[in-house]
């Protein structure tokens, strides 16, 4: 790993369901990444509030309650109304691969599922931080080729 | 109140902007940019910025401690 880079780890929404959130908190942290959990049935505003403060890099959005089609468009939305373009937001959860492209449009880098290994969020991780079109601001565009 | 710019370190990797010096940093958090302020406390924990004794202000002020968690109040 070049550099630990600052994580913050969110879950939007009213969903109450965060083992997977946690896994993969702890996961970015063992590869040497600082990585903050924000808790659960956190709104937007807070969650960028978070981000803005800890000055993180990287955004990774969690979503099991079916809402994501919603949140994270607005996440991303609200990060670039604040000028946090530069943040890089990546999500996962139960996330329907028909919903995947309106969320990649929306700025999302990369949506990883069930089955998704800690190597490959860290791979992306990687990749992502060495691009200059990864973050939020630049709307549609790379996005992460995920093998799960 | 002193600031002493020190040698940057390989710290944790933020959203520093490139081209942005401390200097363009301090006065944005001290104008009241939040996320500037962000950056210059990343700035003093990877040891770009040290600050050698407290800064105090000019009039009596409160002391301010930053602690607890974020996005909460």
């Amino acid at each position: 790993m070049d550099q630990p880079l600052r994580i913050v780890i969110a879950k939007p929404g009213l969903d109450g369901h965060d083992r997977g959130a946690k896994v993969v908190a702890r996961a970015l942290r063992d590869a040497g990444h600082e990585v903050i959990y924000t808790g659960l049935r956190r709104t937007p505003e807070q969650i960028i509030e978070t981000v803005r403060d800890e000055d993180a890099i990287l955004l990774g959005l969690s979503s099991l309650s079916g809402a994501h089609g919603h949140l994270f468009p607005r996440i991303c939305e609200t990060l670039r109304e604040h000028d946090m373009g530069d943040v890089i937001v990546f999500g996962g959860g139960i996330i329907p691969e028909d919903d995947w492209p309106p969320l990649f449009a929306a700025g999302v880098r990369a949506l990883f599922g069930p089955g998704t290994t800690s190597e490959e969020m860290v791979e992306f991780i990687a990749t992502a931080v060495k691009r200059d079109d990864a973050g939020v601001g630049h709307g549609a565009g790379w996005h992460w080729n995920q093998s799960a | 109140m002193m600031r002493v710019w020190g040698t940057a370190q390989d710290g944790i990797g933020t959203n520093q902007r490139e081209g942005e010096t401390l200097d363009e940093r301090f006065d944005a958090a001290s104008s009241g940019d939040r996320r500037a302020l962000a950056r210059l406390l990343s700035s003093i924990e990877n040891g770009e910025l040290k600050v050698e004794e407290p800064q105090r202000p000019a009039s009596d002020g409160n002391s301010i401690a930053l602690t607890g968690p974020p996005g909460v109040w």
